[in-house]
């Protein structure tokens, strides 16, 4: 768990954040989402000291982050940001043994270690364990650097934009996949993005900020549905009922197929949202919904998915 | 660290390289008639008063010292003044460096004299005073433009301030800073030349006593050795430089 | 650890009101202090024997304590004030070498000389440092005060008793002379370089297959320059007197067809036979050159070896051609550099907009790569001026003369004669050029 408590941070006269509390559950992970300087870097910065606040404490547990020694502190966190930060004159292996290191594991416990995270983020061992970042793609890289993060098995991630520097569709694959391992690894996460889309589809919780202050923080379906703020509403743009049908797993709306043969299918572990684009893009009232061998289990019409999306609370 | 080149070891060949250069030195009878060939109305071909070899030993003793002297000063003052602590010095490292580059070499050799006095100890200070300018500015700018996300990371990640000079900030820097140190022993070799004017000994000292004499045969002896010295050394260090940084080298 | 994070900026203001010593004034105050401990000045019976040496409390002067009470100053206060209390240390300091040399000669024979030593030059590089720490903190009118107080020095002409002004007097005209010599060798060769290196800088930024040129310039700077000078000499010896004049300038220009017709035949052996021809004509140009711009007269004699034309194994043209092989290096690689550093999206616009490529050359990559080309020449420039200093071994004469004269004599007043010029003048060419490049970047834009 981590919890900001009225954190200032002041440079000269301008304020940076004015006063923010905030607290991430244990397990979860929330997104600081908002415009560029809003302060969400800033914030996230304090986690692990490399920016101390003007006021304010930040606690990780029931721990006040100052009374740690900051050095064992960030050992004990992962830190992934947008331009990943490997090190160039380190082989794969070793950026993503780099914090096992510091802790002083044993050689053969870190190179084991070290194949399994990279099994774990999809880049075989045998291939990549030898090569320096130079060599890599944007999108390897990325994955090096999400490796290297989790190396120590650290319980807490800081995550700045990770996939901020990737073209959409590797940036899409490694949401995927990050969202997988999340559902596995369960850490605490805080994670600071300016994409709306990224935000809805991976976070537990959204903190959407503004100009150093919380404007709503929320889970994403209740951000969607109900923005607090017109700066919120603003933020979320038209396109906000779409976006909430991005949270709705399709098997939620699936009816009984109706004995037609259904023109077009779609998986069924697509978000709704996903469906209601095959829709229009195909121009039909319903799909036939299949499930991972490619069996008819459902069909899934227009008019549910135009209900769910407008649909008030509950 | 895992070399990915192929066998053997990239440094072999530079070793046979300086060997060979060696035993070339040593032929002096070689050397005597190859020179009474080319200069027959010289009256003594080659110098006589010390034996090719070991001039060509001295020469590389004075590089050596002043190289040594320079790596073991410049690099500490270099981190030095890139630190917190030493951050109110480093304009003026970086003027005096600046400066210190337009002095001629020889100038500095000369100047040096009537405080190291005359022999080749003071060619040696002179020598490594000259030196110390590429290796720091060097190691400024490599210092300088580490870059800033892998530092940042490096902080974020928990390593100390020593253990990131020491993992981090050094070996990033170092293909700049080996290749001020390579200009550098350059230098101080092709300087060394001119060390018998204030009293050192080396290869110079032929050509300085075979123009005084007019013996073109002296000079010619000590100038194509200096030539392949320093030829020598700068290949040898460039394969170093490869060598030390396997990372840079895509496959 | 703890103490290193970064403060809130918030506090700076009130920090740097406080009483805060800055570490280069401390230095130079440091470097003050020990000066004053170490001896100052060297009495010698005559110019080339050995001297007694002498520290500044031996004279019975209050300026040894103003000069301590100034240093103190000097670390203490801020801004302003030391710019002001470091005019006043420069002249104190001067007025006390003054002294201490008047007080030396007097009761001496003619030949006796005052030379300076260890504590001299400790204080000029303390008060180097100080002037730095107070233009670094304001540049306002308070840092006019050092060149003030040095104007002011030379004007009462303090430094009119010691060695090295003493040699000047005696070797004044030898010294125009030399100057001159200096000037015309190293000008020469730039002049050369630029004329040789541009076309070559831009030959090798044309196409990649070419980057063998760069390599073969970095082989040429590996060279020791006395190496290079000695390896010329019994070259330039055989040729200059074995060949006459007209027909090395037939060679050359029978060379310049010839060189054509082989190079669309195969490329290496051009270059084969352009390499010696090139090397002769760099010696002949850059003897006639030096000569013209020299205090040495031109000689042109037809019909009779080359050393009659001045081009001989000693002296002048395995100075010039030495030189200027050396001045390539930089020149050639700042025209690649600066050649192939221009966007290729620039080059690109021109090109759809029509220009054919001697007009995108000309209006598009020179201009751009202008400041690069001078930074280069700058280069060359200064290198230039540092190893003419070694021509004088070979005879070619230039402030080198004094600086070798003095080194074998065992006079260091008169290596000193030849030095400092010398380094003057570096500084003095280094200065003109970045001057000249920041005028022309603002004019480029980049």
């Amino acid at each position: 768990m981590i919890r900001f408590k009225s954190i200032v941070m002041r440079y000269g006269g301008f304020e940076a954040l004015k006063g923010v509390s905030l607290e991430v559950p244990e397990g979860q992970l929330v997104t600081l989402l908002g415009p560029s300087g809003c302060g969400k870097t800033t914030l996230l910065r304090t986690v692990n000291r490399l920016i101390e606040p003007t006021e304010g404490t930040v606690f990780i547990g029931d721990r006040d982050v100052r009374g740690l020694d900051e050095v064992e502190l960030r050992r004990g966190i992962g830190y992934v940001i947008q331009s990943i930060g490997l090190f160039p004159h380190m082989s794969v292996l070793e950026n993503v043994v780099v914090v096992p290191r510091l802790l002083g594991w044993k050689k053969e416990k870190r190179e084991t270690r070290a194949r399994e995270m990279l099994a774990l983020v999809g880049l075989e061992p045998p291939t990549f364990a030898g090569r320096y970042p130079r060599e890599l793609s944007g999108g390897q890289a990325q994955r090096v650097g999400l490796a290297r993060a989790l190396a120590a098995d650290p319980p807490v991630l800081l995550m700045d934009e990770p996939f901020g520097a990737v073209d959409p569709p590797t940036r899409e694959r490694l949401q995927d996949e990050f969202q997988k391992l999340q559902s596995e690894l369960r850490k605490t996460v805080l994670f600071v993005t300016h994409d709306l889309d990224e935000a809805v589809k991976i976070s537990d919780r959204i903190c959407l900020m503004s100009l150093g202050q919380v404007e709503q923080y929320d889970t994403p379906e209740a951000l969607l549905r109900s923005p607090r703020t017109s700066f919120v509403q603003g933020f979320l743009g038209p396109s906000r009922t779409l976006l909430r049908l991005s949270r709705i797993p399709l098997s939620r709306l699936l009816e009984p197929p109706d004995g037609h043969h259904p023109s077009a299918t779609i998986q069924h572990s697509v978000s709704a949202r996903e469906a209601f684009s095959s829709l229009l893009a195909n121009g039909l009232r319903s799909l036939g919904v299949t499930d991972d061998v490619g069996l008819l289990i459902g069909v899934v019409r227009l008019e549910t998915l135009l209900a769910a999306a407008s649909e008030e609370e509950p | 660290m895992s070399w990915r080149e192929k066998s053997p070891h990239p440094l072999l060949v530079p070793l046979v390289g300086w060997g060979l250069v060696l035993v070339l030195f040593a032929q002096q009878s070689f050397w005597q008639g190859l020179l009474s060939t080319l200069f027959p109305s010289a009256r003594s071909p080659i110098f006589e008063r010390e034996t090719l070899l070991n001039l060509a030993l001295q020469h590389l003793a004075i590089t050596a010292g002043a190289g040594a002297l320079v790596i073991l000063v410049g690099l500490p003052l270099a981190i030095f003044v890139t630190r917190p602590a030493g951050a109110a010095f480093r304009p003026l490292a970086e003027n005096i460096v600046a400066v210190g580059q337009t002095f001629p070499p020889v100038a500095v050799l000369v100047l040096a004299l009537p405080f190291f006095g005359f022999g080749s100890a003071g060619a040696v200070m002179a020598l490594f005073l000259y030196g110390l300018l590429p290796v720091v500015r060097n190691s400024l700018e490599a210092f300088a433009s580490l870059p800033s996300d892998v530092l940042d990371a490096a902080r974020g990640m928990g390593y100390s301030r020593p253990q990131l000079l020491w993992r981090v900030e050094l070996p990033l820097a170092l293909p700049v800073i080996l290749a001020g140190i390579r200009t550098s022993l350059v230098l101080i070799l092709a300087t060394a030349t001119v060390a018998p004017l204030v009293g050192g000994g080396g290869l110079g000292v032929p050509i300085i006593a075979g123009l005084a004499v007019s013996n073109l045969a002296f000079v010619v002896q000590g100038a194509f050795g200096v030539a392949l010295l320093a030829l020598l050394l700068d290949w040898t260090l460039g394969r170093l430089e490869l060598t030390l940084t396997p990372w840079r080298n895509g496959r | 650890m703890r103490g290193s994070s970064p403060e809130p900026r918030a506090q700076g203001k009130t920090r740097s009101a406080s009483l805060n010593p800055s570490p280069v004034a401390l230095l130079a105050a440091g470097l003050g202090f020990l000066a004053l401990l170490l001896p100052w000045l060297e009495l010698k019976p005559s110019r080339i024997a050995v001297g007694e040496s002498f520290g500044v409390w031996g004279w019975p002067s209050v300026w040894p304590w103003v000069l301590l009470t100034l240093w103190f100053g000097i670390a203490l206060v801020r801004g302003h004030w030391r710019g002001l209390l470091l005019g006043m240390t420069l002249l104190v300091w001067g007025l006390l070498v003054g002294q201490g040399a008047a007080a030396l000669l007097s009761n001496q024979p003619e030949s006796a000389r005052v030379s300076a030593t260890a504590g001299f030059w400790l204080s000029l590089l303390a008060l180097y440092v100080g002037y730095f720490a107070a233009y670094c903190e304001s540049r306002g009118w308070a840092v006019l005060s050092a060149p003030l107080a040095l104007t002011v020095l030379l004007l009462l002409g303090v430094f009119n008793l010691l060695g090295p002004v003493l040699e000047f007097q005696s070797w004044r005209n030898q010294f125009a002379t030399e100057l001159w010599r200096h000037l015309s060798l190293s000008s020469s060769a730039v002049i050369l370089a630029i004329a040789v290196g541009v076309p070559l800088g831009v030959f090798a930024a044309s196409s990649t297959r070419y980057g063998w040129v760069l390599g073969a310039m970095g082989f040429l700077q590996t060279i020791p320059s006395l190496a290079l000078f000695g390896l010329l000499l019994p070259l330039l010896a055989g040729v200059s007197q074995a060949m006459h004049l007209e027909v090395a300038l037939a060679l050359l220009g029978v060379g310049v067809f010839a060189f054509r017709w082989l190079w669309a035949l195969s490329g290496g052996l051009a270059v084969l036979l352009v390499l010696p021809l090139g090397l002769l004509a760099l010696a002949i140009a850059g003897v006639w050159l030096n000569n013209l711009l020299g205090p040495d007269p031109l000689r042109i004699a037809l019909l009779a070896p080359l050393q009659e034309s001045g081009i001989r194994g000693i002296g002048a043209a395995p100075a010039v051609l030495a030189l200027t092989l050396y001045a390539l290096l930089p020149v050639v690689l700042n025209v690649y550099t600066g050649l192939r550093s221009v966007p290729e999206a620039v080059k690109d616009a021109g090109r759809g907009m029509g220009m054919s490529p001697a007009q995108l050359f000309w209006r598009v990559e020179l201009p751009l790569a202008l400041p690069l080309m001078l930074e280069g020449i700058r280069g060359a420039a200064l290198l230039t001026i540092g190893i003419t200093t070694v021509a004088a071994l070979i005879g070619a004469g230039g402030l080198g003369y004094f600086v070798l004269r003095g080194a074998e004599g065992g006079a260091p007043d008169m290596v000193l004669l030849g030095a400092v010029p010398i380094i003057a003048l570096a500084l003095l060419v280094d200065l003109a050029l970045r001057f000249a490049g920041g005028l022309l970047r603002r004019r480029v834009g980049t």
